[in-house]
């Protein structure tokens, strides 16, 4: 992960000339946006939703400490266990700790981005513990050893030839005259292979969607049903998950259910739901025999009721990143981040420092598009200008832009300087423009005279034209 | 201090955070609860049959599901009541207890049905294996119309005062991905094809 | 009976680089029964608070304040300071019991120019003439802060002999987001580039929108490619001040 602005800039720039990043981000447009839009316009009161949505959520984190307390009892009494980690290294050394108690060898998993956040899989390797990655997109990248380029679709970036690519590369022991040309057969190849790992695996991990106080239950949400498998079949089920994700009660959880994928994917509901409510019970046919919940915190409750609080209602939709024009621009790689597009702009930083990552929420021309599209109404814009007010603080603005703006700030808060400094610029660029009305260069200036031309202000200002009394 | 010490005071001792509204939404029923259950559904690209009872399964699985003759496993959960049902009418099709594996076929009764959304609804318990939703080729199941509430919120209803099973599952049509190239492609890991049976009676 | 004083907040863009849209915007407002002040102003903050100088902002929204604070309304031409004005001030002043109640008074009759002809003033009809096809630039802040994208398009049907049309994909941002377009040049200028494909595929030669920024920007794309296309203001075909050149162009 490259985490700073030189890292972006770059990843920006090959983004913006890769051709095949290029179609694959065409399809937001055709594809998650128009299933959203057409998902929403279905229900009956889309507003009504996204409010009840937004409720929930505030008033979840509204009593916080007191839900997870509620969930922690109810898991424990279920039979299962609960485990807390501050930040990301407490967390991937409890749950390689626990599994390696226990002999695990390999270990499937479910799509969890808290995982990838807590840099869990390469942690494993290092304990001698193979983590095999089942949510297909997952287990495409995994191959690849790239990082998710989408909270959603991790393998958003790819073309079919690359999966082919990396499936025959992977897939050893399968017939190399196979033909693997469509996509039916990639995801069939991917059933079998996946299909020997979900039954020989020793223990499963798995992220969850929501956590409801009231149950002591998991939610898992998948159109695959790998999370399942993940869970079901081997011996020991594993959910990691962020603090911020309880909700009270099954019906809370309901409503959210309801404007996750319709705003992920625009279905009313995923393939597969699945409310895991600890081991399995006494007769039960099968399901784990244990059941641990890993609540992590990484910067999570530093958040809570501070000014970048809204960003804790996050349910990972990502609708978001799919309306963003910058993400449409540059994909989820260039932002050297695990949480990319606007949530990443809002969320990185506290969970990586503004040092590290302020060049995230700079990156945004403040449109309002995710704002529009939040299920559960974050500002995100606000939170990105709430970081950005934090790195202009701790003097992290590049220099130029810092003295643009104090010369800027200075000139607007002196009337007679300001109209000075505007007529001298007025004349100047008239003189530099030759009798021309746009210039197309100016010292200092690259940032827009390297892709633009500039109209030439007129010799008098309006207000000076006003006051002269044309009308 | 612990860990979960360190969290819990360091949430406590926050910001208090505003409390905002009420978060309910009540979805509307299009029609009645069976039409909408079985649009939704067939909408989901489940196959939707209607049959009088469940005595007239056997048959109905011998027609759809080997129809050249060929002897087919169908594989039924162990203490299951669907082993009762008059397979005598169904020679082609041979009773397994096995679990199923990537292309089999296997039967199942749902608990609920959920006509929002054309979901099933299966309750984990001794005979109802959570794992035999994912693992075969064709999953067939058996639904009773009573069994039909609207939302999800009215199933829990209906569970209320009971704890939640080990593991609740929602089925809505086959499995699919869509992380090739933005195009959905069914059977990803679970089953390629969902047929529910929706019984009168 | 007096004439509601309207101050004009003309903005720094129209100031320095249009000023026929702030003539053309008091003409409107004159023409709406309205009596047009100009207060001295420079500019509403906007890149200090977007670039996370609060203080700068503050400072600069408090000589707003003061200057604009004793009319009946302030209008600018403009939906991304309106924005500004009506709904950043009072959050910038929140915690400020002086300056709040100033904060909201101002903020409260502050509108953006299409949006308080038609829902104010109730403006109908325009007595202007212009034949030709023109397409609408909506900007995110007119669509998605101070919404204006209906009354505008109310005013230009008045507008005899004009045919608008919308550009594809209107609700994507064209890249200009102010400070972005020079922090960020390359996807800026990609989001240009694709707004800018977008419209030449709607056979209009006449470019306009109700804010500057995005016009400069886009005009200084397409003069940069070459391209064809009269770029305006929309208060100057609203107004039928049509006489000065277009968005960096010579006189005809």
């Amino acid at each position: 992960m490259n985490n700073n602005a030189n890292g972006f800039a770059q990843g920006a720039r090959a983004a913006l000339r890769d051709a095949n990043l290029q179609n694959a981000l065409a399809n937001l447009k055709k594809g998650f946006q128009v299933k959203r839009a057409h998902a929403f316009e279905m229900l009956h009161d889309p507003d009504g939703l996204r409010d009840a949505g937004a409720a929930i959520r505030a008033n979840a984190l509204a009593q916080l400490p007191e839900l997870l307390e509620l969930f922690e009892r109810n898991v424990k009494s279920a039979g299962g266990h609960v485990h807390w980690a501050s930040d990301a290294r407490e967390a991937r050394e409890l749950i390689a700790a626990l599994l390696k108690e226990r002999g695990v060898k390999t270990v499937t998993k479910g799509k969890s981005m808290v995982a990838e956040e807590i840099e869990l899989n390469p942690h494993l390797e290092a304990e001698g513990i193979t983590p095999v990655e089942t949510d297909l997109g997952e287990y495409i990248i995994q191959l690849r050893n790239e990082p998710p380029s989408h909270i959603v679709a991790p393998a958003f970036h790819l073309r079919k030839e690359d999966v082919e690519a990396s499936f025959r590369e992977a897939h050893v022991t399968l017939e190399p005259s196979r033909v693997l040309k469509e996509r039916a057969a990639l995801v069939g190849e991917a059933r079998g292979i996946l299909r020997r790992q979900f039954l020989a695996a020793d223990a499963g991990i798995t992220g969850a969607n929501f956590l409801i106080a009231e149950s002591g239950t998991a939610v898992i949400v998948t159109n695959e049903g790998n999370g399942d498998l993940t869970r079901l079949l081997p011996p020991v089920h594993i959910v990691v998950t962020g603090i911020e994700k309880v909700v009270p009660n099954l019906d809370d959880a309901s409503v959210l259910l309801r404007l996750l994928t319709r705003s992920a994917t625009g279905q009313d509901i995923t393939s597969y739901v699945t409310f895991a409510s600890g081991p399995r019970r006494g007769n039960d046919a099968d399901g784990p025999k244990e059941f641990h919940i890993v609540l992590i915190d990484n910067g999570r409750s530093d958040l809570l009721g501070g000014p970048a609080h809204d960003v804790l209602k996050c349910i990972r939709c990502g609708a978001c990143l799919n309306h963003c024009p910058v993400y449409g621009a540059v994909g989820g790689h260039a932002y050297g981040a695990v949480y990319s597009g606007p949530i990443g702009a809002a969320l990185e930083p506290a969970l990586n420092g503004i040092s590290n990552t302020h060049h995230l929420p700079s990156a945004s021309s403040f449109c309002g598009r995710c704002e529009e599209v939040c299920p559960v109404k974050i500002p995100l814009t606000g939170i990105m200008r709430h970081w950005r007010n934090k790195a202009y603080e701790d003097g992290l603005t590049p220099s130029g832009l810092r003295w643009g703006l104090k010369i800027w700030g200075r000139l607007a808060l002196a009337p007679r300087l300001y109209r000075l400094t505007a007529a001298v610029g007025a004349r100047t660029m008239a003189l530099l423009a030759r009798g021309g009305m746009t210039l197309s260069s100016l010292p200092m200036a690259r940032g827009w005279f390297g892709y633009r031309d500039l109209p030439i202000p007129p010799r008098k200002s309006f207000q000076a034209q006003w006051r002269a009394g044309k009308r | 201090m612990t860990s979960r010490e360190k969290i819990l005071t360091k949430l406590r001792t926050a910001n208090t955070v505003e409390r905002a509204g009420v978060g309910v939404y009540r979805p509307q029923l299009r029609s009645d609860l069976k039409t909408d259950f079985v649009s939704e559904a067939e909408a989901a690209d489940a196959m939707v049959h209607e049959i009088a009872s469940a005595k007239d399964l056997p048959e109905k699985l011998q027609s759809l599901f080997s129809a050249n003759g060929e002897t087919t496993p169908l594989h039924i959960a162990h203490g299951s009541f669907l082993h009762e049902l008059p397979w005598e009418r169904a020679p082609n099709l041979t009773l397994h207890d096995t679990a199923p594996a990537s292309e089999a076929l296997a039967l199942s009764t749902a608990d609920f049905a959920i006509a929002e959304t054309g979901t099933l609804a299966f309750v984990s318990g001794a005979a109802r294996p959570s794992s035999w939703h994912f693992l075969p080729g064709i999953e067939c199941v058996l639904v009773y119309h009573a069994t039909i509430v609207p939302a999800l919120e009215d199933l829990f209803a209906q569970m209320a005062g009971e704890t939640l099973p080990a593991t609740l599952n929602l089925v809505t049509g086959p499995s699919r991905t869509a992380d090739i190239e933005q195009t959905i492609e069914r059977g990803a890991h679970g089953p390629r094809a969902l047929h529910i049976f929706l019984s009168a009676t | 009976m007096s004439r509601i004083r309207v101050a004009l907040f003309a903005t720094c863009l129209v100031d320095n680089f249009r000023p026929q849209a702030g003539f053309a915007a008091a003409r409107l407002l004159e023409k709406a029964g309205c009596e047009v002040f100009v207060p001295c102003q420079t500019c509403c903050g906007q890149p200090a608070y977007n670039g996370g100088n609060e203080k700068t902002a503050i400072a600069i929204a408090r000589n707003v304040i003061s200057q604009f604070g004793d009319y009946d309304f302030v209008v600018a031409p403009s939906a991304s300071c309106a924005g500004m004005l009506r709904h950043h001030y009072p959050k910038l002043f929140e915690k400020d019991t002086k300056w709040a109640e100033r904060a909201q008074k101002l903020a409260a009759k502050t509108h953006e120019l299409f949006s308080f002809l038609v829902n104010i003033r109730g403006l109908k009809t325009l007595a202007t003439r212009c034949d030709r096809r023109a397409v609408y630039h909506d900007s995110c802040s007119s669509l998605r802060e101070v919404k204006c994208a209906r009354e505008a398009r109310i005013l230009l049907s008045a507008v005899e002999g004009l045919d608008v049309v919308d550009i594809p994909e209107a609700e994507i941002c064209c890249g200009f987001g102010g400070l972005f377009s020079v922090k960020y040049p390359e996807i800026s200028t990609h989001l240009a580039d694709d707004k800018i494909a977008n419209t030449n595929a709607t056979g209009a030669d006449l470019l306009i929108g109700p804010d500057l920024g995005c016009l400069i920007h886009l005009a200084g794309r397409l003069s940069r490619m070459g391209k064809k296309m009269e770029v305006r203001h929309a208060a100057e075909v609203l107004a039928g001040m049509m006489d000065e050149p277009a968005l960096g162009q010579d006189r005809q």
